[in-house]
């Protein structure tokens, strides 16, 4: 089921990028196919790498997942390098492989999350330890997200702590702790919007978008005309004008508008059924997984898909600020793509060497793996 | 299920309703935006989208009789720049490095003035060749848009420019031919609505709603341009040698009231038109056309032609002249050089140019007569050459209250009534043509996408008898020729004319005129010559006939008009 759902995302996501990409690929490479064909490379990529994962089972991960944060790190430190990292739009987020050229943070979110999850599941009586639990998570976390500001990347950055912070909640955190972790999250959103007027505009943008339509409001206030110029039945496939050069960045962190612009309230909504649609299956994983460690690696990549399509949709739609975070599996980027779908299938290994209602029977007979069941009941036990 | 409820932990419960009620608002979002605020969106989007352009088809060039272009429309490019591409310093600066030379600007000046712009794209520069538009296509400087215009001009360079006149910005004709046939030459411009996108361009699959322009065509005018060169190379000598303030000079073809030069000064040059200049409008018009002088003494023709159609005299009819002539209800006239001549003939009177002669004639006439001739000459009326701001002549008539008797006589001299060039040259011609009044015109033909229009010669109305014109033209070559040392006469041709001398009557300016034409058997030329304001000589016969005489022979061999072994060749020493 969740495969189905991720491959009908995926295929709706490249037609999505072809028809809000056409023109800029004209325009700047003179191909009308130049984004849709890399971004079908790597969802070639993505989808390799998903069947791969999904087939072993995951708790080797488990065991590489110091090595898998060590390579995520060096990618992160090696971005920054001048002549290594690639700079676009006046940030170092690239780095090239052949044609090719990819975000070293998007693969540092999957590490993070297999790392987080290793880490606490291990720990599951140091949780609530200041010494041994909170501040190790703090430190952990803010190397990761601090290099990804100084790209900068402020969206995957807040993408990141969120779903780590997810995790060390789901995984029995001190509400203390959380309440700390929430007044560090607030004092550095503040510092981080004083100290970039990028991000002042932004709140300025969505606070008063209006009072410069063709400055700081361009960005919010055309996204806006191209979703609700959509109306209920949209423009039709391909119709979109907006994507014609008035929303910025319409293939990538703006396709939603788009999609909303060509399909309309019927075709918002229903994508946004289909990740609901996702994060329920997801969440059936995480209930039915054989150990904790399964449940939150479940329950980071939910929360990370989840996260991101609300943040995102929610910049569009001016429910919150703004924030350059991509649509998953809609919005173009590669890297990304091939990161979340590599990420599917882990949440589709935890969900095929699960002891959960469906897969009990399977297991019980097809590996006899009972016992990894009860170790994970008893490790909820412990977390509550 | 059993199994997997007992994992569903408060803080699972907490995350999920967290994301349940994100997704919920997010559905409200969505509903509010594209349902309830949908009209407004949709306005918004139909405002930015939707562009209003004024389109048309080049512009139709204007061609002279034989085809020689003196308008044309080239291709050119508008160069405009989105200040919102250059946002970053660095592709500013590159961009206003790559496209400040070619436009001649200094790229400091170009950057400063694109980012200071805040109303949309700022226009770097209009109408820059096409040779710098392709130079710019090929380099595609980041956030420079080209848009196709076309941009007049001038192979003749400043060849009859107030004729021609111009254009404006939105390609709309504002003074001479160009204006007066905007629609023949500009077509009839189409309005398009038509959605384009964040650059500007149009949407490849996006409506477009309106009408579609209509072509116009090129103008072939009566105009040759080598006699209209001539022309003006007299003009302007003749203006400079008489320290003159103006003068005009038209060339026709009095059979058939094709005018084949028309110069006046003074005038402005095409190559020097700067439309800023306020000051400056009052240059644009075709003087020879729109602006009206006392013609003087060439009137005598039309009054002599009138008695001789009356059948009140004939050229050997004469009268006694004494001088002067007693008008009721003013000071008595006078001959212009206070002579009397005693008992002269009709031909004598046009030779020696005798006023007494003239307030004779129109009084055997009687002022009705008199009036029913400066009618049928066509004076009274515009002479519709097809070019805009013709006046009809300046003049009291009898029903007018403040006319006295004394207008009958000054008018019968070319006093007291003003005419424009066009309406004197078109008048004598119907002297000499056999008494046709013809309509002068400028334009051959039109010719363009909706087909092809030529101008036919049109007869206004039979002015004076067949028997008449030769007549006259029997005396005015008289006047010429029959008169020794005057001045109009031509090498190898036989002519006719008659000299004007004239004051302005709201000035002390006097105009020197000649209107004469050329072979006498068979006219083919006339030419209206007209000095205003000659600081040596006041007089017709000394500053104008002599642009004649030179100007005649070199027209005339042109146009293939043989010498006819006039009688000065013969009487040559």
């Amino acid at each position: 089921m969740i495969l189905g759902l991720v491959l009908a995302l995926l295929v709706l996501g490249l037609l999505l990028v072809y028809s809000s990409s056409f023109a800029l690929g004209i325009l700047a490479f003179d191909n009308a196919n130049y984004f849709v064909m890399r971004q079908g490379l790597w969802a070639v990529v993505g989808v390799a790498a998903m069947l791969a994962l999904m087939r072993f089972d995951y708790d080797w991960l488990r065991a590489v997942s110091p090595l898998l944060m060590l390579v995520a790190i060096i990618g992160l430190v090696a971005v920054l390098v001048p002549g290594i990292g690639l700079e676009r739009n006046g940030a170092q987020r690239w780095i090239s492989f052949g044609p090719l050229s990819g975000q070293p943070s998007e693969f540092a979110k999957l590490a993070l999350i297999i790392y987080v999850a290793a880490w606490l599941s291990g720990k599951e009586t140091y949780v609530k330890s200041f010494a041994l639990g909170f501040v190790p998570f703090v430190l952990m976390v803010g190397v990761v997200a601090g290099l990804v500001l100084l790209e900068p990347d402020t969206g995957t950055a807040a993408v990141l702590v969120l779903t780590t912070v997810t995790l060390f909640f789901i995984a029995g955190a001190s509400l203390t702790h959380l309440a700390a972790l929430v007044g560090i999250g607030s004092i550095s959103s503040m510092f981080l919007i004083l100290t970039a007027s990028y991000r002042a505009d932004r709140i300025v943008a969505f606070l008063g978008a209006e009072d410069d339509p063709t400055g700081i409001g361009f960005h919010t206030l055309q996204l806006l005309i191209g979703l609700g110029s959509g109306g209920i039945t949209g423009l039709g496939p391909g119709a979109s004008r907006q994507k014609f050069f008035y929303i910025p960045g319409s293939h990538t962190d703006g396709v939603f508008a788009v999609l909303g612009e060509e399909l309309g309230l019927i075709g918002a909504v229903g994508v946004l059924m289909l990740f609901a649609f996702l994060i329920y299956r997801g969440f059936r994983v995480v209930l039915g997984a054989r150990d904790e460690f399964g449940a939150l690696l479940a329950t980071g990549i939910i929360c990370w898909i989840a996260y991101q399509a609300l943040i995102n949709v929610g910049g569009i739609t001016r429910a919150i600020p703004m924030t350059g975070i991509p649509m998953p599996f809609l919005s173009y980027g590669g890297s990304a793509l091939a990161a979340l779908l590599a990420a599917i299938g882990i949440l589709l290994s935890v969900s095929k060497h699960a002891t959960g209602p469906r897969s009990v029977e399977r297991e019980r007979s097809g590996r006899g793996r009972s016992p990894t069941s009860g170790q994970a009941r008893g490790v909820q036990r412990g977390a509550r | 299920m059993a199994r997997s409820s007992h994992r569903l932990t408060w803080r699972l419960l907490f995350l999920i309703l967290l994301l349940l009620v994100g997704m919920a608002g997010l559905v409200a979002r969505l509903v509010h935006v594209q349902v309830i605020d949908h009209e407004y969106y949709a306005a918004q989007a139909a405002e930015e989208h939707l562009h209003r352009t004024v389109v048309r088809e080049p512009r139709g060039a204007i061609l002279d009789r034989n085809g020689y272009p003196l308008a044309t429309t080239t291709a050119a490019f508008d160069v405009y720049v989105d200040p919102r591409s250059w946002a970053d310093p660095a592709t500013a600066f590159a961009g206003a490095a790559t496209l400040a030379p070619i436009l001649g600007r200094g790229a400091g000046d170009l950057l400063d003035a694109v980012l200071a712009f805040e109303n949309g794209d700022y226009l770097a520069a209009r109408a820059v060749s096409a040779y710098a538009g392709l130079q710019l296509l090929e380099l595609a400087p980041v956030g420079v848009k080209l848009v196709e215009t076309g941009v007049r001009a001038y192979p003749e360079s400043d060849l009859a420019s107030s004729l021609l006149g111009f254009i404006g910005l939105d390609q709309v004709g504002l003074a001479g031919i160009e204006a007066a046939f905007d629609i023949e030459l500009g077509g009839v411009p189409g309005e398009v609505y038509f959605e384009r996108d964040g650059l500007g361009n149009p949407i490849p699959f996006g409506s477009r709603l309106g009408t579609e322009p209509v072509a116009g065509g090129d103008i072939r005018l009566t105009i040759d341009r080598y006699v209209q060169r001539l022309v003006e190379r007299s003009l302007a000598e003749a203006v400079e040698r008489h320290e003159a303030t103006g003068g005009s000079i038209i060339v026709m073809n009095p059979n058939t009231g094709a005018v084949l030069a028309v110069a006046s000064q003074p005038a402005y040059l095409l190559s020097e038109l700067d439309l800023t200049d306020e000051e400056d409008t009052g240059r644009y018009r075709p003087r020879a056309v729109t602006d009206v002088y006392p013609p003087g003494s060439v009137m005598k023709t039309i009054t002599m032609a009138a008695a001789i159609d009356r059948g009140l005299v004939t050229p050997g009819t004469t009268y006694v002249d004494n001088g002067r002539a007693e008008v009721e209800g003013g000071e008595p006239i006078l001959n212009w050089d206070f002579s009397a001549h005693g008992t002269t003939t009709m031909t004598e009177l046009l030779q020696f140019s005798l006023n007494t002669g003239a307030v004779w004639l129109s009084r055997l006439l009687g002022t009705d007569a008199f009036y029913e001739y400066i009618d049928r000459f066509g004076f009274r009326q515009p002479t519709n050459s097809g070019l805009g701001g013709e006046p009809s002549a300046l003049m009291r008539l009898p029903s007018d209250d403040d006319w006295y008797p004394v207008d009958l006589a000054t008018n019968s001299y070319g006093q007291g009534l003003s005419v424009t060039p066009l309406h004197m040259i078109t008048a004598v011609s119907a002297l000499v043509n056999g008494g046709l009044l013809m309509r002068p015109y400028l334009v051959e033909e039109v010719s363009g996408p909706v087909g092809r229009r030529a101008y036919e010669p049109v007869v206004v109305r039979r002015a004076v008898a067949e028997q008449t014109s030769r007549t006259l033209v029997q005396m005015m070559n008289a006047v010429v020729d029959g008169t020794p040392g005057h001045l109009g006469q031509v090498a190898g041709y036989s002519v006719g004319g008659k000299t004007g001398t004239s004051t302005f009557a709201d000035s002390a300016e006097t105009v020197a005129s000649f209107v004469g034409f050329a072979p006498v058997a068979d006219p083919q030329m006339i030419v209206l010559i007209k000095i205003d304001g000659p600081q040596d000589s006041p007089l017709g016969g000394v500053v104008a006939a002599p642009i004649f005489s030179e100007l005649a022979p070199q027209i005339l061999s042109y146009l293939g008009v043989s010498p006819d072994g006039s009688a000065l060749i013969e009487r040559a020493p």
